[in-house]
Formats: C-alpha cells, sequence, structure tokens
C-alpha cells in the first residue's frame, strides 16, 4: 500500500472510518449517556481538521491513479468544512435533548456525510465527484428526517431526496456523455484532451454532456432555476441539520462545481491560467448567478419566518458566489465561503439557542421579540452575524464580497458586480428586521424562554465565541487569512 | 449498422422520458420509478460508450451507478414507506404543510 | 435487416413503450410491473452489445432487488394507488421545461450521433456540423474487439487494484455502511411507549400552536394599564 495515495485523502480516511467505527461504539452507549457519542464525533472531525492542516503544503499531489487530487485549495476547505461540523456537533449537543432528537445515530451520519464533501473537493474524476455527492447527500436525507415522525422533518427529507436523486440522474448522465465525447473522466486527462483535439471543444455530446452535469451540481447549490426544494428542506429539517446543510454542504458542493468548471478551462485555449472559466461557460454562470442573487434577495424580503428567511439568503449567497465562480478566481471565492459559512453559524446559534427551549420551536419573527434584550449575547452575536450578511465592516461579510466584486469587476463582468452591490443594499432591508425584532420590539406574550436557559449551555456557547470571533478576525486581519491561502498556490485546480 | 450509436441514441429518449416522468407526475414512488429509468439511460449510455472506446472505465461506471441506485433505494423507499405510515399518503402535492 | 436489427428494434419498442406506460399510467402496481419489462428491456441491450455481465447484474440488481422493493412499497402505502390528481398548477411549467428539455439534448447531444445536420439548412447554420459520424472529434466507429476471456476476472481485480478503481470502491463501501444505518433508522418501529410519549409531546405541541393563532388581545401600543392587566394573569 502506498502511503502517499492514502496522504492524498488522509481527511476523509478520518472521518469516513471514524463515523463506521461510531456506528459501533454508539451501541455500547447507554440512551442516557448519548452526548458521549456527540464528543467523540467532535474529537474525530476535530482530529479531520487537524490533519489537513498539518498537510497544507504548495504541492498539488495526484492520489490513487489520479483520481483525487490533494492541493492546498482541497486541504483548505477540509480545514473549513471540519470546523464547521465540529461547531454544528456542539450546537447539536443541547439542541437534540431539548427536542428528543438525542439518538446516536446522528453523529456517525453527519461524519460520513462529512467524508463525502471531504473527498468532493479533493476530486479530480468525475467518477469521485459522483460518488462523493451521493455520500454527501444519502446520509444528509436522512439527517433532514432525523425528527421523525415529525411529519415535517419527514417530508423535508422525502423532499430533498426526491430532488436529489433527480440532480444525480442529470449528472450520471452528463458524465456519460462527457465520457463517450472525450473518452475519459478524468479531469486533468479532459484538459488534455481538449487542448490537443481543438475539434472537441465544439463537439455537440460534450456541451450537451458538461449542461447536465451543471445542472446536476446546480440543484445541490440551490441556484436559482433548480432551488424550489431548499427552503421547503430547511425549514423542515432539525435546526442542527438545517445548519449543516447551510454552511458545509454548500462550500463543498460549490468546490466540486469549481473543479469541474476548472476542468473545462481548456474549452477556451487560449486560457492560461488553470482555474479559469472557458468562454462558452462563463455566461451560463453570470446569468444563473445574476438570476441567483436578484430571486433570492427579494424573496427573503417577503419571508415571515427566521429559519426560512436564512434558507433564501443561503440561495442569495450561492448566487454572490456564483459570481466569483463565473469571474474564475478560486481564493476569492473559497474567501466568501468561509466568510458566508461563519457569519450563517452565527445566526443559527440563536435559531438554536432558541430552539433548545421548553416548548414548541417557533421561528417566526414575532417569536424573537424582544430577545436581544433579553439575552444580550444572543443578540449582539445576531447583529455580527446579520452585519456580516449585509457586507458592512469590520466583519467578514465586508472583505468577503470585497474581494469577490473586485475579482468579478476584473473579468470584465462589471454589470454583474453592479447587481451584486444592488441585492446586497437590498438585502439589509430583511437582515436589518431581524435586528429590529431582536432589539426593539416589545414581546406580545409573556416571554417563555428564561434568558438563563438561553445562554446557559456551555458547548453552545464555545460554537458561539468561535463563529463570532471568526466573523471578526477575518474581517479585521483579512490580509492574513489571505496570505495563507494564496501561499499555497491555490488557483492550481487541475494539472 | 452500427448498434453503439442508435442505443445512445435511444438512451437520451429513455433518458427524457424519465425526466419528463419526474416533471409531470405528482406521486413520491411514480417519480421515483421515474429517476430509476433515468439511472438506467445513463447506465445504456456508459455501456454503449464504453464500446465505442474499448475501455473498462466506462462500465466501472455503471457498476458504481448500480450500486448507488440499490443505496437509494434502500433509503428512498424507507422514507416512502415511513411518511406513508405518518400521513396515509404519498402524494407529493399534500406536502403543503411546508409552503409559505 | 440482420438479426441483429431486429432484435434491437423489438427491445427498442418494448423499452420505450414500457417506460412511457410507466411515466403516464395512474395505476401504481401497473407501472412498477411495467418497469421491470423496461429493465428487462435494458438487459436485452446488454447483451446485444457484447456485455453478459452486465446483463446479469442487471436481471440481479434491478429486477432482483430494485423492482421487487419498489412492489413492496406500492403494496405497503395501499390506498392510494387509485387516480392520482394530477399538479395544475405545476403542468404548464413542466411541460415549458420539458419542450426547452427535449430541444437541448435531441438537437445537441446523442440525437445527432444517428441524424446529420449538414444537409439540414437552418439547423447546420446554427450548431457547427461536423458530420454526425465524427462527433467526439474521432470517427464514430464500432470497435470489433474479442472480449477476453479474463474478462469477468479483470473487472474484479480492476476494483480493488490501488492504480485503478479502489478508491470509488471503498467510497461505495462507506456510502452502503451509511445507507444501512440511515435506512434502519428511518424504517424502524418504535416502542410503544417510546410513540405513545412522543404523540402525547406532539399533541401538546399542536395545542400550543392552536393556542398561539388565537387573535391576542394585546396590541404593542396599548396602554400602561392594559400590559399590567395580561401580565395579571
Amino acid at each position: 500500500m502506498n502511503v502517499a495515495d492514502l496522504e492524498t485523502v488522509l481527511p476523509f480516511l478520518l472521518l469516513a472510518t471514524g463515523g463506521v467505527a461510531l456506528l459501533l461504539v454508539d451501541l455500547a452507549v447507554p440512551q442516557a449517556r448519548k452526548s458521549l457519542t456527540g464528543w467523540l464525533a467532535f474529537v474525530v472531525a476535530l482530529a479531520a481538521g487537524v490533519s489537513a492542516l498539518a498537510l497544507v503544503s504548495g504541492k498539488t499531489m495526484k492520489g490513487f491513479a489520479g483520481m483525487v487530487q490533494a492541493d492546498a485549495f482541497a486541504y483548505f476547505a477540509d480545514v473549513l468544512l471540519c470546523v464547521v461540523a465540529a461547531l454544528v456537533i456542539l450546537l447539536s449537543l443541547r439542541y437534540h435533548t431539548a427536542r428528543g432528537l438525542m439518538r446516536g445515530e446522528f453523529y456517525p451520519l453527519l461524519l460520513l456525510s462529512l467524508s463525502g464533501m471531504s473527498l468532493a473537493v479533493h476530486a479530480a474524476d468525475l467518477l469521485v465527484v459522483f460518488l462523493a455527492i451521493e455520500l454527501l447527500s444519502i446520509p444528509l436525507y436522512v439527517l433532514s428526517g432525523f425528527a421523525r415522525p415529525r411529519l415535517e422533518s419527514e417530508e423535508a427529507a422525502l423532499k430533498y431526496f426526491l430532488t436529489g436523486a433527480f440532480a444525480s440522474g442529470f449528472l450520471v448522465y452528463g458524465v456519460a456523455l462527457i465520457y463517450g465525447a472525450s473518452g475519459t473522466t478524468a479531469l486533468g486527462d479532459l484538459r488534455a484532451a481538449l487542448l490537443d483535439n481543438p475539434a472537441l471543444t465544439s463537439d455537440a455530446l460534450l456541451m450537451a454532456g458538461l449542461a447536465l452535469v451543471m445542472v446536476g451540481l446546480l440543484f445541490k447549490i440551490a441556484a436559482v432555476p433548480f432551488h424550489f426544494w431548499a427552503p421547503d428542506v430547511y425549514e423542515g429539517a432539525p435546526t442542527t441539520v438545517t445548519a449543516f446543510m447551510a454552511t458545509a454542504t454548500k462550500a463543498a458542493a460549490f468546490l466540486a462545481l469549481m473543479r469541474v468548471v476548472a476542468g473545462f478551462a481548456a474549452l477556451s485555449p487560449s486560457l492560461a491560467q488553470p482555474f479559469e472559466v472557458a468562454d462558452a461557460l462563463r455566461p451560463m454562470l453570470a446569468l444563473i448567478a445574476a438570476i441567483t442573487m436578484i430571486v433570492g434577495n427579494v424573496t427573503a424580503l417577503a419571508q415571515q419566518n427566521v429559519k426560512r428567511m436564512l434558507a433564501y439568503s443561503s440561495i442569495a449567497h450561492a448566487g454572490y458566489a456564483l459570481a466569483g465562480v463565473a469571474s474564475g478566481d478560486a481564493t476569492a471565492v473559497l474567501f466568501y465561503l468561509a466568510a458566508y459559512a461563519f457569519a450563517t453559524l452565527a445566526a443559527f446559534v440563536v435559531l438554536i439557542a432558541v430552539g433548545s427551549t421548553e416548548g414548541n420551536e417557533d421561528h417566526r419573527y414575532e417569536a424573537y421579540a424582544g430577545l436581544g434584550r433579553r439575552a444580550p449575547l444572543l443578540g449582539v452575536i445576531m447583529a455580527l452575524a446579520m452585519f456580516s450578511l449585509i457586507g458592512i465592516p469590520p466583519t467578514a461579510g465586508f472583505v468577503g464580497k470585497y474581494f469577490l466584486f473586485r475579482a468579478v469587476v476584473a473579468s470584465d463582468l462589471t454589470w454583474l458586480a453592479v447587481i451584486g452591490v444592488l441585492t446586497s443594499a437590498l438585502s439589509a432591508a430583511f437582515y436589518l428586521r431581524v435586528l429590529m425584532v431582536l432589539f426593539m420590539r416589545e414581546p406580545e406574550t409573556a416571554p417563555e424562554a428564561e434568558p438563563a436557559a438561553l445562554a446557559a449551555d456551555a458547548p453552545r456557547m464555545v460554537a458561539a465565541y468561535v463563529s463570532a470571533a471568526a466573523v471578526l478576525l477575518i474581517g479585521v486581519f483579512p490580509s492574513a487569512v489571505l496570505a495563507l491561502l494564496t501561499g499555497g498556490e491555490l488557483v492550481a485546480l487541475v494539472r | 449498422m452500427e448498434p453503439t450509436s442508435f442505443v445512445v441514441f435511444l438512451s437520451s429518449v429513455l433518458f427524457v422520458i424519465g425526466a419528463l416522468g419526474v416533471l409531470l407526475r405528482r406521486n413520491a414512488l411514480m417519480i421515483f420509478m421515474s429517476i430509476e429509468l433515468m439511472l438506467n439511460a445513463a447506465n445504456l449510455a456508459f455501456v454503449a460508450f464504453a464500446q465505442r472506446w474499448a475501455q473498462l472505465a466506462g462500465q466501472v461506471f455503471v457498476f458504481f451507478v448500480m450500486t448507488v441506485a440499490a443505496a437509494e433505494v434502500a433509503v428512498g423507499l424507507a422514507l416512502i414507506v415511513t411518511i406513508f405510515r405518518t400521513k396515509r399518503s404519498t402524494s407529493v402535492d399534500e406536502l403543503a404543510q411546508l409552503r409559505g | 435487416m440482420t438479426l441483429q436489427q431486429v432484435i434491437f428494434i423489438i427491445l427498442a419498442i418494448a423499452v420505450i413503450g414500457s417506460a412511457l406506460f410507466v411515466v403516464t399510467t395512474s395505476n401504481l402496481f401497473r407501472g412498477a410491473l411495467m418497469l421491470i419489462v423496461a429493465f428487462f428491456g435494458v438487459a436485452g441491450f446488454y447483451v446485444l452489445l457484447d456485455n453478459g455481465l452486465f446483463a446479469v447484474a442487471q436481471v440481479m440488481i434491478y429486477i432482483g432487488a430494485i423492482s421487487i422493493l419498489i412492489i413492496f412499497s406500492v403494496m405497503l402505502t395501499r390506498g392510494m394507488q387509485a387516480m392520482i390528481p394530477r399538479n395544475a398548477q405545476a403542468g404548464s411549467v413542466a411541460i415549458a421545461a420539458a419542450l426547452l428539455f427535449l430541444i437541448l439534448l435531441l438537437a445537441f447531444g446523442p440525437f445527432r450521433l444517428v441524424v446529420d445536420l449538414s444537409g439540414v439548412p437552418i439547423l447546420s447554420a446554427l450548431f457547427r456540423t461536423e458530420s454526425a459520424r465524427v462527433l467526439g472529434g474521432v470517427p464514430w466507429q464500432f470497435a470489433n474487439r474479442e472480449v477476453p476471456e479474463t474478462y469477468i476476472a479483470d473487472f474484479g481485480r480492476a476494483l480493488v487494484d490501488l492504480n485503478q478503481f479502489l478508491l470509488p470502491f471503498l467510497l461505495v463501501a462507506f456510502l452502503v455502511d451509511a445507507v444501512l444505518a440511515g435506512a434502519i433508522y428511518i424504517a424502524r418501529q418504535r416502542k410503544p411507549a417510546e410513540v405513545i410519549a412522543e404523540r402525547e409531546a406532539i399533541a401538546k405541541e399542536e395545542a400550543e400552536e392552536l393556542a398561539a393563532l388565537q387573535p391576542q388581545p394585546t396590541a404593542p401600543t396599548l396602554p400602561q394599564g392594559a400590559i399590567a392587566s395580561t401580565a395579571d394573569h
């Protein structure tokens, strides 16, 4: 067995074997102490994150006969995904007890889903892209329905499953056509084949395949014509699962999309950089990004429920990140995804704190009235999250949007950047509405939740501090983070 | 005659029929069967293309798609049956509880 | 016509016909049975393409496992197999999407393998037209190779060979693990006591929801006294 091969997918191996082992260990954990399983999963996720951090270097390595690629891009994505997952596990401990969901299967499934995400960002072959996305999705279908027999959770799971399987159908058929046209599924070989054989770049079969693969991936990131499932699934799933889907899943699907786009960069042989967007793809991506930004933000305005509003917010931010993909700047997109993930996670800390109290889980705006004054810490964290999602300095969201729009303008898509800035301004309306409700409005009924109960849970508070600190640190010291990112030859997505 | 290219053409027709089934039908099981048709179309195309390139790679893909299809069946049908037990119906139109 | 062509046409009619039946029928059970016919037809194509291994796998996996599971769930979800109403609102959208989709897939994609567009005046101007036979940059030819006797053994070895498909094989193993745990979790029958406790909790929540939906007598801008009086009870 070649050690170098294993090294290229070490985070995946740690997470997947950890997940399977945890399935067995969980059998020995008594029902009353299921949080032990959670802590073990937390350790596994952190270990995988640390291993990825240790492996980061400027080198680009191929492993398993070119199926996977280990580069700075993939390892940084691993670190981001593992940290987000670890925070979600911290958030879930109290929430699941309160909601009667403290069952051991949750954590192994979360780890297996995370392992699929880790592999998706390492993928260098369409076969691995497909299988990793399946490994990512199938546990998530189950997790969305984890609150069974609650009908809304089961319905969310079924809806997610049907749209997910539909998207997989597109993805597989697209890969089949690409294989038929080029004779390979490896992204690197595809690039070489396109460069060698210019006739292939206008091949109808290849174009149809590319279009179908893009449709399959756009379903996963919930870009606009393919977003209809997201609000229902995000609202119906347990809030911890929603937090995981809105942050980690979105980031992983985006990075897989970028790998595929990079594989097709050679459609325009003049492109010098390994990660650039072919002329054939750029208008399509830019158009979908524009529609996604507009529809996501406008629909979010009309929502009466914070959880549902955050679902539309995640659609809108997929639009921004997609604009970054269209510009061809991988660093800006990764930076933006990190900023978005931590801000969204901070917002979900508040939602999960509210959901962890006794009584019905209610995320309508009215339920949040006056919360910021009863529990000032949660109010501050929500404020930070909302400022970051709007893009107000000195938060991570501002820097993320700044880099992103700069990249978009630099790639001659100024109109797209203008739409992005305008919709960001529009988004302030619904993000600030949350803060208005939180701080300005009196609760209509006597508050059920005790402020003490809202802030009491130590693991949740750790998650709150870490995500809030990440939002601020990325915002205040962007150059340090950026140096980390660019230091490792991030642009070398395909060799 | 070249059966391979005709098989690929036929697979695309099968794929379109499956995709239309997903878009037009409202019953969860019907949608699921249509998705299985789409996956079969992809497998058929893969086998035909593997023939064309005289490679193992395309056939291996078929093997993996079959495995994934079986995995999806297990989870999907468990979900459909469970939701039916909860609700005594599997019509997606009744998933209106979440709409707003 | 050769025998091969005759078989091809029969299989094509069987597959397309049964697939059309599956997506149009209102009877779930018949749909599931016709799905088996479609799966058999696809297995027939594998035989026609000289690929016995996948023909067998198709019969075992799709017909032996997947169809049977589908039929089981059709039976387990009985009571709504009769007429299923079509979704009126989504219909027009779906038809528009379907048309677009057909045009895209058939005009750009595999359709052009069999139909030469270069002779058609408008279409040839719209799409770049190589001859239908050279799509993919190389002439489309039927590889008339001998299937080696060790074919199946080679296939098996490729799956566990580090330099070929070990990683996807490993991935699928983890996938099946996740599916096993997940499907059991979803489908598991609960202990009666557990179910009763949960139902009670849900009933309580629903009652609370109902109570919350009742119009509240207090408006945000009520005078001091009104707020005090609501706080009393």
